[in-house]
């Protein structure tokens, strides 16, 4: 995936919108199933303390770490995200009037 | 806004990763650049070069010398229209005195101000930011700390983490050192270093503002050398490989790579803008325009200077040392070192303009405001929707899958499984022993240790699974008992145990003559084993000649290092051997108990000391890694003192928070060291992944119920579980870490066995009695 392909994706949905939540959300389950299927689960060791590589080189403890960060933003981050997707949709649809979709964040106009 | 976010992830990934990544694939230990406090000097640096020097300084003059000629050559024509006349601000006054105060105390050392002496970095750099402002608002009318008050909080945030960046990089380079910070504690070193930190990019900014008051000192360089690049894009992927190698490199060749330090990090940034097709802090440049570029560097160089200087004589202080360049200093710093800053400039300069474009938001701010204000609030009611039942996933539906009063539950014989799998396995074993060995070689020890007493457990809960069950006790032990024999006692204890010798006559340590002694009780009382008998016998000799050798009847388990967590143990392996074999060390355990009650309490908290000299000073205050097991281990010699002990740990280290529970490791009124035991903690909450996973065995071996469960919700979250076949490992834990584990959920057999044969022949009531005696 190119830059630019990686730049449509993920920008056209500012932050403030509930489908950039949504794809943030999204993009964090990614990462994490990404990490999980590289099998850097079992890196996670360091988190006691231990190296999980005998060999002595250290790219596994690093890893490792990256595995814990994208398990907490898999089950930490990812749903607070989907969940606020869903509160922000329901106060656009509530509060907000929606001249030419502008400001409803549903196919709109990026608010940034 | 959106490219510029992106960029600016893109620039802190490769910022903070690439030294790491670098310094990991080739062999350096990474543990030593995460450090926290940053206070281990683990390079040793190229002593000065004059040719070095020399080169260094030609090339810096080179650099330099057509900026100051242009300058001086523009002056002569240069016409300055007459300024307009400000009053110089109130606040103004303020500044200059509060910073004339705090230059004074900074370089005295009043007694009356000693406790304070070593903060007076920050008062006195924010009397700099407000004087400098007060000087632009006198000579422009206007500066930022009046003008973007906002966009100056905001700037003074950024700033902490902005300089926080350049303490990570000098961690693999160690070209400057902080001196006389050796007493703070890790969150103490944080919060006041990072106050300091935070008026970096204020400084310099309010710097460039006024020295943009003077004209005079950037003519010409509105009308300089016009740079232009036919191929920007190739020279910025040139520039940006070269800027990650060298980030990469820094921790394995500091002494060639550490200016990259100040290089590197503007390279990244000006390489991604020109990538991404955004302008640069060069830009102007294409057009002759320097000016900024100049003001920026030079106000850097200035408040270098101001640095400096009120650095050279304050208390807590930092001291360079600077590869082949470490000499001829002005202040600490040695002259070449300056040319550091100018680039050093600029980087503020990129990151001030970011925060600056941030603020000044593209939509007009109403709209701004709400859509955030409103994802902000829809973020809030997603977390208050999530946070609190999240522990749901991983709370245990059903307590007794994982700890029962008969019977093996589910969750312990698929941990069985797996550490059975570790010890039919020699080579699965040894690699993963060799693991946990290259951290701490005591715990290839006490994952025997808790092995053998889980298994013990498990045969007297099943007993028609015992003999397979002691014959892997058997092999265990046997195996730790000839590894003891041909390597010595220092195969299972760590480096620091060969500093010195120990004290007690025998030599020995007592946290393995304590656990090895347990192991072959245990093993006794699920089915007696004659040749076992002398072998504990023998240990129990040796233990007890050294607890008799000690004032407090304690043994070393290091070199005038006693540990409770050994001694208990040893206590225990005492108490078992009376119900073995008829013998009565009542007397002794009456005697250690009145011992540590008397002299090794922790005043503030009522716990136990972790660890002591033989004299009775304590080393450790009350660790979490410890004082579970210490009241699991007491409630085999004085369930009263031992309950109470575990009502302290559990009110001042046990917490639960959203249906998770977790342990600290140390309690808020200890500031102790860390201790490599511990293991890792997690800071801002405390979390001890050590300590919890003992806090599991404490809480089953008192029966609670709640705490038990809230700590089990948060190991199916944290520890990251993962079965195979049948057999249960976490992830984030090792073999000791699932020996405890294990061990914790079928405890409770040995215990009641031990009491049950004591009790028919000496009333427990009587052992009460001596204690309280």
């Amino acid at each position: 995936m190119n830059s630019s392909l990686l730049s449509r994706a993920t920008l056209p949905h500012g932050l403030l919108t509930p489908r950039g939540l949504l794809l943030r959300a999204a993009i964090l389950a990614l990462l994490f199933l990404a990490c999980h299927a590289a099998g850097w689960r079992d890196h996670a060791t360091v988190l006691c303390g231990t190296d999980p590589s005998a060999a002595g080189a250290h790219l596994q403890a690093f890893l490792g770490l990256i595995y814990v960060l994208a398990f907490v933003g898999f089950t930490a981050g990812a749903p607070i995200l989907a969940l606020g997707s869903g509160c922000l949709w329901l106060l656009d649809r509530w509060t907000l009037a929606a001249p030419s979709g502008r400001g409803t964040g549903l196919g709109g106009k990026e608010m940034i | 806004m959106m490219r510029i976010t992106f960029t600016a992830l893109a620039a802190i990934a490769l910022l903070l990763g690439l030294p790491l990544l670098g310094a990991a694939l080739t062999g350096h230990d990474v543990r030593q650049y995460t450090e926290f406090p940053p206070l281990t000097q683990y390079v040793t640096h190229a002593p000065f070069s004059r040719a070095a020097f020399v080169g260094l300084a030609i090339l810096l003059l080179m650099a330099g010398l057509p900026f100051i000629a242009r300058i001086v050559q523009s002056n002569d024509a240069f016409e300055p229209r007459e300024p307009d006349r400000h009053p110089f601000p109130r606040w103004g006054w303020f500044g200059l005195a509060a910073g004339a105060v705090s230059w004074m105390l900074a370089w005295t050392r009043f007694d009356w101000f000693a406790p304070l002496q070593s903060f007076t970095f920050s008062p006195l750099w924010f009397s700099y930011i407000v004087v400098v402002n007060a000087f632009t608002q006198w000579r422009a009318g206007r500066c930022s700390l009046t003008s973007r008050p906002g966009f100056m909080a905001v700037l003074f945030l950024v700033s902490a983490g902005f300089w926080w960046f350049f303490e990570y990089l000098n961690r693999f380079v160690q070209n400057w050192a902080y001196q006389n910070v050796e007493g703070l504690s890790s969150m103490e070193y944080f919060i006041f270093a990072t106050l300091p930190f935070s008026t970096v990019l204020p400084a310099v900014l309010g710097t460039y503002e006024l020295l943009q008051t003077f004209p005079r000192l950037s003519v010409g360089m509105e009308k300089f050398i016009s740079i232009r690049w036919a191929r920007p894009r190739v020279l910025a992927v040139a520039g940006l490989l070269l800027a990650g190698i060298s980030l990469a490199g820094i921790g394995v060749w500091p002494d060639y790579l550490f200016p990259f330090l100040w290089v590197s990090p503007l390279m990244v940034i000006v390489c991604l803008q020109t990538l991404r097709g955004q302008s640069t802090i060069f830009s102007p440049a294409r057009f002759g325009f320097w000016r900024d570029i100049f003001l920026w560097a030079l106000a850097a160089l200035v408040c270098g200077f101001f640095w400096e200087m009120w650095n050279y004589k304050s208390l807590a202080r930092w001291v360079y040392i600077v590869p082949f360049v470490q000499r001829f200093h002005i202040f600490e710093m040695p002259i070449l070192g300056y040319s550091g800053y100018l680039t050093f400039g600029l980087e503020c300069a990129v990151i001030s303009d970011a925060v600056g474009r941030w603020c000044n938001k593209r939509q007009p701010p109403a709209i701004m405001r709400r859509a955030t204000i409103r994802t902000l609030l829809a973020l809030l009611a997603g977390a208050v929707l999530w946070l609190p039942f999240m522990h749901v996933f991983f709370k245990p539906p059903n307590l007794a899958d994982y700890r029962a009063d008969a019977g093996i539950p589910p969750r312990a014989a698929a941990l069985a499984a797996r550490q059975m799998e570790l010890w039919s396995d020699p080579d699965l074993r040894q690699k993963e022993f060799l693991k946990m060995r290259r951290s701490n070689a005591e715990w290839d020890f006490m994952a025997r240790t808790y092995f053998v007493l889980a298994l013990s457990n498990m045969a007297l809960r099943e007993p028609g699974s015992a003999n397979s069950h002691l014959v892997i006790i058997d092999s265990i032990i046997d195996e730790t008992i000839r590894l003891e024999k041909e390597n010595g006692i220092y195969h299972f204890l760590m480096d620091y145990a060969r500093f010195s010798p120990f004290r007690n006559s025998g030599q020995r340590s007592l946290f393995q003559d304590g656990e090895i002694a347990l192991m072959l009780a245990a093993r006794r009382l699920v089915r007696e084993k004659e040749s076992y008998r002398p072998l504990l016998t023998e240990r129990l000799r040796l233990m007890e000649t050294q607890l008799r050798e000690s004032r407090l009847l304690c043994g070393e388990s290091y070199p005038d290092q006693c540990w409770m967590f050994c001694n208990a143990i040893a206590i225990d392996a005492f108490r078992m051997a009376d119900a073995l074999d008829g013998s009565d060390h009542s007397n002794l355990i009456a005697a250690w108990l009145q011992s540590v009650k008397q002299n090794l309490v922790d005043p503030s908290t009522g716990l136990l000391y972790s660890s002591f000299t033989l004299d009775g000073r304590p080393l450790d205050g009350p660790e979490g890694s410890s004082i579970w097991m210490i009241a699991h281990s007491l409630q085999l010699v004085d369930p009263d003192f031992a309950a109470d002990q575990y009502r302290r740990a559990r009110r001042e280290l046990g917490r639960t928070a959203l249906g998770f529970g977790w342990a600290r490791e140390w309690p808020k009124s200890w500031k102790g060291p860390v201790d490599v035991d511990s293991g890792p903690v997690i800071p801002i909450l405390n979390i001890s992944p050590g300590s919890s996973g003992l806090a599991i065995l404490a809480a089953a071996a008192f029966d609670d119920r709640l705490y038990l469960s809230a700590l089990i919700t948060s190991l199916n979250y944290g520890g990251l579980p993962t079965r195979k076949d049948g057999r249960l490992r976490y992830c984030a834990s090792n073999p000791v870490g699932d020996a405890v584990l294990l061990y914790a959920l079928v405890q409770g057999p040995l215990w009641e066995t031990v009491n049950r044969k004591l009790s028919t022949s000496q009333p427990a009531s009587d052992l009460q009695k001596e204690v309280k005696q």
